[in-house]
């Protein structure tokens, strides 16, 4: 009996959590239906007397959205592989081989992970435009090739991986690059698509930093290109929130796919830089 | 193939592991590397199998010069104690790993593997992962992969250890067989004199980073050449005792120069006997019995002599049971100086 009390407290609360994170998504969905004069009334309505589906449209003429979302998708998907295949060497590197200043570097490396990155956000640009970088693809993808909190997290991982494998390997007659591609690598599978996930959810969802190096459209990603329902003279909400909901429904997509990986990623390796 | 290491030495922290050793693994045997932990067993394993290179001295393959090469280029086959199966590949595909390394063709790879798999009994579990066998299984796999690539040389390093009793004396003869088999040098790995008793055909017995003796099973037992050897090897531990309180009895039976160098007696339990049958009798000495236990056919008496104890599990209790002396045999007596070299004992007339 108390067992029964147990689980639907449980599922109680679960549920308001799961309501609560809803309600924003919810809002979204039913102001991108509304007209302009609907989304400000007071007090608010939740399902709008006429769905008005020609928002979508109007939205995405309003701005270049298939050029963005072209864009959104290029920077995704190579800051994502890019990232993934120098931390899996450098992690190698730090979690296999030894070398001269590997402690050094290790430590130099994890400061780094203490130091905000919007921090980071003034000497990048800096250093970016002295490179001649603004406005380039180059400029959104090279600055974000190298994450410390995956190379970190994959050397755990890496160095979780029993030693007798490493030495059996090789006896078998595998080098060093062929112990990492075909052992090392599928063993770590779940850090492997953890590391992915959160990078393509921050790549996808960043906004200040295309902001900042970008300001031609044809480099422009997709949450910059939201700006363009706000101008002096207000705020298209609807319009906003219909383009929103286009944006967010790939991540929608690949959490539903994923999320056990997502779930195993956060907890094992307990912190994000 | 057979092995020689030349005046090999190796240190790791600056501690020496191994100091000089020479030896000679002779071809198609099975030789067992025995000694008790950080003897340097597993050390001499791993510069055969060219994962640690030695700081000096030769290593031979045959009369290749092995030394400088890794070993990938050794082409060795090793089982190691944590089997090390590569838990994402099913059975077959760890078979079959070392040959897709080597670039063996795919189909005669597969034929080889499965041909494998059969000569180790696991032909039934080619298609499971090594999480859903038993310990005993993933051993068979870890054999076959590595003679997969039909290496030179088959390296073990302490296999059984993970396996319960039963399990690991089933295996032993299993890897026996498989090594008669295929013919391959193989060099095993043990802390377990028994393991290492019934599988060998010679065993090197290793401490503090030195040969103590390399010879057949029988005459380790028989002929000890040192007092740590005489020691390890045999169960129950052989008597050894301060040869003082002995020495008056060996008087006669000994030359001078021995009875003065001498420190240390071993006798084994089985050569302390209540009275000879057609063994030959090396002296009576004179002694009582302070306990005698028997536990299933196992007997143990325990024999006072002077101020010393001894152990003896070959003495017949007779209907008085009062006895006033016993006998040591010729063989299984042997005496030690005090650097525990073997004086005496052991002899082949003996």
């Amino acid at each position: 009996m108390t067992k029964k009390v147990g689980t639907f407290l449980l599922y109680f609360l679960l549920l308001i959590g799961a309501f609560t994170m809803l309600i924003p998504f919810l809002w979204m969905l039913s102001t991108s239906l509304k007209t302009a004069p609907e989304t400000l009334q007071v007090p608010p309505i939740w399902v709008p007397k006429i769905l008005r589906f020609e928002n979508y449209s109007a939205a995405f003429k309003t701005a270049p959205f298939m050029r963005y979302f072209i864009n959104s998708v290029v920077v995704t998907l190579t800051t994502t592989l890019g990232q993934l295949f120098i931390s899996i060497l450098a992690a190698f590197a730090f979690a296999r081989l030894r070398f001269w200043g590997q402690r050094f570097l290790f430590v130099l490396f994890l400061g780094t992970m203490m130091v905000p990155g919007e921090m980071l956000i003034i000497s990048n640009f800096v250093t970016v435009s002295a490179l001649h970088m603004v406005n380039s693809y180059a400029a959104l993808i090279v600055p974000w090739l190298v994450s410390f909190f995956a190379i970190f997290t994959l050397k755990q991982t890496f160095q979780s991986v029993p030693d007798e494998l490493y030495y059996a390997a090789k006896v078998d007659g595998a080098s060093d690059w062929r112990f990492l591609w075909q052992i090392l690598v599928p063993l770590s599978r779940s850090s492997i698509v953890a590391i992915c996930i959160l990078q393509v959810i921050g790549s996808w969802n960043s906004f200040m930093w295309p902001l900042i190096v970008t300001n031609d459209e044809r480099f422009r990603t997709l949450p910059v290109g939201l700006q363009a329902f706000t101008s002096d003279a207000g705020t298209d909400y609807q319009l906003l929130m219909a383009a929103s909901t286009f944006v967010i429904i790939p991540m929608v997509f690949l959490y539903l796919g994923l999320q056990k990986y997502i779930i195993a990623g956060i907890s094992k390796s307990g912190l994000k830089g | 193939m057979d092995v020689t290491f030349k005046n090999v030495t190796f240190a790791y922290d600056n501690k020496a592991i191994l100091h000089h050793i020479d030896f000679n693994i002779p071809e198609g045997k099975l030789i067992s590397i025995l000694g008790p932990s950080g003897c340097g067993k597993s050390t001499t394993l791993n510069l055969i199998s060219g994962l640690i290179q030695p700081d000096a001295g030769q290593i031979l393959f045959g009369d290749k010069p092995v030394t400088n090469l890794d070993a990938l280029q050794r082409k060795v086959g090793m089982v190691f104690q944590s089997y090390a199966l590569y838990p994402h590949m099913t059975v077959l595909e760890n078979i079959i790993f070392p040959m897709k390394m080597a670039k063996v063709p795919k189909t005669e790879r597969v034929a080889k593997a499965k041909e494998l798999a059969q000569l180790v009994h696991i032909e039934n579990e080619v298609d499971k992962h090594p999480a859903e066998l038993s310990g005993g299984q993933q051993q068979r796999v870890a054999i076959a992969r590595a003679l997969a690539k039909e290496p030179a040389i088959l390296l073990l390093d302490e296999p059984l250890s993970n396996l319960d009793a039963r399990l690991r004396v089933q295996m032993r003869e299993e890897i026996r067989r498989i090594q008669k088999k295929t013919g391959v040098t193989t060099v095993f790995v043990t802390h377990d004199q028994d393991e290492a008793m019934h599988i060998s055909d010679q065993i090197m017995v290793l401490n503090d980073g030195r040969i103590q003796q390399f010879s057949t099973p029988n005459q380790l037992y028989d002929q000890p050449q040192n007092l740590f050897v005489a020691r390890f090897i045999g169960s129950p531990v052989i008597n050894t005792l301060p040869f003082a309180p002995f020495k008056d009895a060996f008087a006669e039976l000994v030359a001078p120069e021995i009875l003065a160098q001498a420190t240390h007696i071993g006798i084994r339990s089985e050569s302390i006997v209540s009275a000879p049958h057609q063994e030959a009798v090396l002296v009576k000495l004179p002694g009582r019995i302070t306990r005698h236990d028997q536990y299933g056919r196992e007997l143990l008496t325990e024999i006072q002599y002077k101020d010393q104890q001894l152990a003896s599990t070959n003495f017949k209790q007779t209907a008085d049971g009062d006895f006033q002396a016993f006998y040591l045999l010729k063989k299984g007596v042997f005496l030690f100086n005090a650097a525990g070299h073997k004086l005496m004992g052991g002899e082949a007339d003996a």
